[in-house]
């Protein structure tokens, strides 16, 4: 072999040697920019939820704030007026009127005691003192038993006692989604029979509301919540990502199943 | 043994993506088409080379060279991946720019087997013309699926594997192909011996094909 010859073959695998790296630097410098790209992508992503989150958070917090204030007003200003107004209106003697006006009244009476009766259950609704005093499950039970109070509805209530977790801000949420979930179970799907149940286990409270009217589906939920008028399922919404829960609609025959699972003590579902 | 495995290889190697195709459940996607047709015709014309080669001396005497069917071997493949890149391009001018250089490289084959070399012969150029064709189609085509790509999914993107098989593959042989007349006759030894780094980037290229079907098929 003369010169040129080892040239040819030396040119040969010199090339071969260059195409290699630089393919292989082309492909790699690709795969690390989209990889770069792709973290990029997922921080921004995370930043955009926590971002979410903190809304949803303060918009949920400025509500119960605002729930607060209405109730306490609603209970100092309102109730302390009507109570006022009925200690006047006591003071009117029935043996002085006559007939009509006795009537009138006793009817005046009625009413007023029904207003103040009102405005106090309103204000307890607002308020979550219970809550605060004596944890979620008795909150449930009280709440359970007004709004079941004098109706048809048959109540079934086993709640698990080993949760005693005082942590109000998260239970006031949990609380409020049971509050959305039973008002529009009696609004809207009218059962004579709804049976609540609760379950503390591995860090993870669940509750489910079970009740035999016409109710949702985990796919009618899904259709009806991006909906302008569905603000109730929106909000329930809100609060399971704020409480980084899970809420699930199902059926089972004749009966409609609502179970929302909420994380306690840093545990992810 | 492993010897004969590896002198075949260029026939039992693009049996994987045939394979592949047999269990492919998305057969009529144009990447996976182009595949399969690359593959049949690879397999026909790389087993009649590798047939020819090893029992020549039982051939008449007319067709005792495989060259022919490596050179027509590099013309299918040529044109077969041109037309699926001219098929994925994603803008007119780039098409018109791959189609130009389609026609291009017709001329020069035509001119090259009338004028330049005979058909019989390995034509370094037309080997050559392939693999700075196919270069120029598979780098953009890789580059595109990389901008174009926003989750992390390009692994599963059937053309992202045949252009990165192209790609390395062609980018690998083409100083074989461009040297390889050359080397047969300077150093026979070396030429055979280089000829088999060559079996192993094919071998290489023909499981991208076959990862690009199995995609398709997900």
């Amino acid at each position: 072999m003369n010169q040129v010859d080892n040239h040819i073959t030396l040119l040969v695998l010199i090339g071969m040697a260059g195409m290699l790296i630089l393919v292989t630097g082309f492909l790699l410098s690709l795969v690390y920019a989209q990889r770069k790209r792709s973290q990029h992508q997922y921080e921004m992503q995370a930043l955009k939820e926590i971002q979410q989150n903190q809304l949803i958070e303060a918009a949920v917090r400025s509500e119960e704030t605002e729930r607060h204030r209405i109730a306490e007003q609603l209970h100092d200003e309102v109730g302390a007026i009507l109570s006022a107004t009925k200690l006047h209106f006591l003071g009117i003697k029935p043996e002085h009127l006559n007939e009509r006006d006795l009537q009138l009244h006793t009817k005046s009476k009625e009413l007023l005691d029904d207003a103040i009766q009102k405005v106090r259950t309103i204000a307890h609704n607002l308020h979550s003192n219970i809550l605060k005093e004596f944890g979620l499950n008795e909150a449930i039970r009280h709440f359970m038993k007004k709004i079941t109070d004098g109706s048809m509805i048959t109540t079934h209530l086993n709640l698990d006692d080993g949760y005693d977790i005082k942590e109000s801000e998260d239970d006031i949420s949990a609380y409020r989604l049971f509050q959305e979930l039973l008002n529009n179970i009696l609004k809207h799907a009218e059962p004579s029979e709804v049976k609540v149940e609760s379950r503390f286990k591995e860090n993870i409270l669940s509750i489910s509301i079970t009740h035999n009217g016409n109710g949702l589906t985990q796919e009618d939920f899904e259709a009806l919540r991006y909906k302008t008028e569905g603000l109730g399922l929106r909000n329930i919404q809100n609060r399971v990502i704020l409480l980084k829960g899970l809420v699930t609609f199902s059926r089972q025959g004749n009966s409609y199943s609502i179970i929302f699972r909420i994380p306690k003590n840093n545990t992810t579902l | 043994m492993l010897r004969n495995i590896f002198d075949w290889s260029e026939v039992w190697a693009p049996v994987i993506p045939l394979f592949a195709y047999l269990l492919c459940k998305n057969k009529g996607e144009t990447g996976v088409i182009f595949v399969f047709t690359y593959t049949v015709i690879a397999i026909i014309l790389n087993g009649l080379a590798d047939v020819v080669w090893h029992f020549n001396h039982l051939m008449p005497s007319w067709i005792q060279s495989n060259n022919v069917f490596y050179n027509i071997h590099s013309i299918m493949r040529c044109s077969i991946f041109s037309l699926l890149f001219i098929k994925q391009a994603d803008d007119s001018m780039k098409k018109r720019i791959y189609r130009f250089l389609l026609c291009l490289y017709f001329l020069f084959v035509i001119i090259n087997f009338t004028t330049i070399q005979s058909i019989l012969f390995f034509s370094s150029y037309i080997f050559s013309a392939e693999g700075i064709l196919l270069l120029i189609m598979s780098l953009p085509c890789i580059w595109q699926i990389f901008i174009n790509e926003t989750s992390p999914s390009i692994r599963h993107q059937p053309l992202f594997w045949i252009a990165t098989g192209i790609c390395i593959y062609e980018a690998i042989n083409f100083f074989i192909f461009l040297f390889y007349s050359s080397l047969i006759k300077i150093d026979e030894y070396f030429a055979v011996h280089i000829w088999d780094i060559h079996n192993v980037f094919y071998i290489f290229f023909c499981l991208c094909l076959a990862r690009a079907i199995y995609e398709s098929g997900r």
